[in-house]
């Protein structure tokens, strides 16, 4: 029990000359909850792919609970639970029928009723042809599959995409539950918000690598410091005009209606934006600071400007500053 | 084997409830239904059922292989694109099990469809007729039940081994064009130009353009009918026996889905 719950070495996968995985290294320890964040198109599905020996890779290999992902398909598939990104049911079959099917094919004896009463469909809708489901009701199905037969891990592509906030926050109190029944739990996401609140440590991913990976604590520790002013003005100034010539710490200057926002990632730069600000002339009739946040932080991460995120992992810190220009 | 036994039992729910499916069946049960009950109906005591299901043998030969193409060609491609298949394949069954599961299934269905039409065709029949031919009619439903399972065959191998529904139709619509409708022709032309290259001598056709004759599973179809009519299975020489074209016809249940798994297995289905 003592083998991570999913590890790839030199994972690739190419398409063409597309490189959707590029030499990934990935390790998810057993117990704890992964938030695998990325934007839309960075590799996340791909991996998912792979390991679920959906997709063969070009180079390298991957390990589910000690297994490899293709070798002992048969095994590892019979202890994972999980919940596909873009996917599909039988349009005239139940939802009853479908958990009926898949209990069947994991040999599993759960109570398909309790099932759908976990993940909050409706007892009456679980009786209805799928065809008839909404983006939701698809969702909470996937993931009452997802969870029979008590998996040791459970891997949840993009599981909040296409619930209303009510429906993500029951999802994330279900990840909580399974996590504490003692589930590894994989879960990826574009949306930091999403795997902030859950997960005890997050991957960064974009073009095929991880470019980041810590605790939470970690991240927020790199945020620390980091916030954006906003002045308001009768006339504000144009950004051009605030001397900001040689300030590393301030990483953006935007003009919005009426107000001026300066990003700064280091706590005592707000002092030298305020004084840039006011020597433009412009008379500010308020300020409002908010501190940055790790959204933030996964925008610097996967905005591609061509930064260091491209290259090999860099130290959090770096990456933040580097990856978005400074405007002059 | 469980597993494909699931997803076949999952299939047949499925494909039951489809519409399309049972409108196919209805129309070739009508249509035999016609041409068994046509004669007796318009007074005509020579045409006997018996000759009429001689009859209904020469239309289902043109129709069965439809209905078994069209059972099947879109079973597994159908999963690829709309991505139930990312659910089956998240859950343990492997991907013979898949194909396997959908050979079953399909097939299952083929043979249900050839029943109830086999069936409502022997009701109407023996009510106009007031007999039953039962050699006739057993021997029908068995040679038709095995020709619609060796297009769906066919199909699943098809839809196994390409991405998409309408390559999987291209495919299975010109295997039908070969073997349907112009099999004869193309073995006339092959026979031609033996001749006039001097391989063939004019007249004669060698044995393995006769063997050649029942390689399509509809070809082989009405020789395995009349062998089992007539219960002479393997009279005669062995190219021209009945008990060829029924291995010739389970050959075809078998191998095309053997080979569309070995392309499925390499592939990547996400």
């Amino acid at each position: 029990m003592s083998q991570p719950a999913i590890r790839t070495n030199g994972l690739t996968k190419r398409y063409g000359s597309v490189r959707a995985i590029d030499g990934l290294e990935l390790t998810v320890e057993r117990g704890e909850v992964y938030g695998f964040l990325g934007p839309n198109g960075a590799g996340k599905s791909t991996t998912i792919d792979v390991l679920l020996d959906i997709v063969r890779p070009t180079a390298g290999s991957a390990t589910v609970l000690g297994l490899d992902a293709r070798e002992d398909r048969a095994a590892v598939h019979d202890r994972i639970g999980v919940l596909p990104e873009d996917f599909d049911f039988y349009d005239r079959l139940s939802g009853l029928k479908h958990l009926r099917f898949a209990a069947d094919l994991k040999g599993a004896d759960e109570d398909p009723l309790a099932l759908v009463d976990r993940v909050g469909l409706d007892r009456e809708d679980a009786e209805r042809a799928v065809g008839e489901y909404s983006q939701g009701m698809r969702k909470r199905l996937g993931l009452a599959i997802a969870l029979i037969g008590e998996p040791d891990l459970l891997i949840l592509d993009e599981p909040t995409n296409g619930l209303d906030p009510n429906g993500a926050r029951e999802m994330r109190e279900l990840v909580r539950a399974e996590n504490e029944r003692g589930a590894t739990v994989f879960f990826s996401s574009h949306v930091m918000s999403q795997v902030q609140a859950i997960c005890d440590r997050v991957g960064i991913m974009n073009d095929g690598r991880l470019v980041a990976e810590d605790t939470i604590e970690g991240l927020r520790s790199t945020v620390g410091g980091g916030a954006t002013l906003t002045f308001e003005f009768d006339q504000p100034p144009a950004p051009a005009e605030v001397d900001l010539a040689g300030e590393e710490a301030v990483r953006e200057v935007t003009a919005g209606e009426g107000s001026l926002s300066v990003t700064c990632t280091e706590p005592a730069a707000k002092f030298r934006v305020i004084d840039a600000v006011q020597a433009t002339g412009a008379e500010p009739r308020d300020l409002h600071v908010e501190e940055s946040s790790l959204e933030d932080l996964f925008a610097a991460y996967t905005v591609d400007d061509g930064g260091p995120a491209g290259e090999e992992a860099p130290a959090a810190s770096n990456g933040a500053r580097d990856a978005v220009e400074v405007e002059p | 084997m469980s597993h494909a036994l699931t997803i076949a039992r999952k299939d047949v729910a499925d494909a039951v409830r489809s519409l399309a499916l049972w409108a196919v069946v209805g129309l070739f049960a009508l249509l035999t239904a016609v041409v068994v009950g046509l004669p007796a109906l318009l007074g005509d005591d020579a045409f006997t059922f018996r000759e009429a299901i001689g009859a209904v043998v020469q239309i289902a030969g043109l129709i069965v292989p439809l209905v078994g193409l069209l059972i099947a060609y879109h079973s597994i491609t159908a999963e690829r694109e709309s991505g139930s298949l990312r659910v089956l394949l998240s859950l343990p069954p492997s991907r013979r099990a898949i194909v396997a599961g959908k050979l079953l299934g399909r097939g299952a269905v083929v043979v249900l469809a050839g029943v109830v039409a086999v069936l409502l065709m022997s009701v109407v029949g023996g009510l106009l007729h007031g007999t039953l031919p039962v050699g006739s009619v057993l021997a029908l439903g068995g040679s038709v039940t095995l020709l619609g399972l060796s297009f769906v065959g066919v199909a699943i191998g098809v839809s196994a081994a390409v991405s998409t529904r309408g390559r999987a139709m291209a495919v299975t619509v010109g295997f039908y064009t070969v073997a349907v409708l112009f099999w004869n022709l193309l073995l006339q032309a092959v026979q031609f130009a033996g001749v006039r290259l001097g391989v063939l001598t004019a007249g004669a056709t060698p044995v393995w353009l006769r063997a050649l004759s029942v390689l399509p599973p509809n070809k082989a179809f009405p020789r395995a009918f009349s062998g089992l009519q007539e219960g002479t299975l393997v009279g005669g020489s062995l190219v021209t026996s009945a008990a060829l074209a029924l291995v010739v016809m389970v050959a075809w249940v078998v191998l095309p889905p053997v080979l569309g798994y070995l392309r499925f297995r390499s592939a990547d289905l996400g």
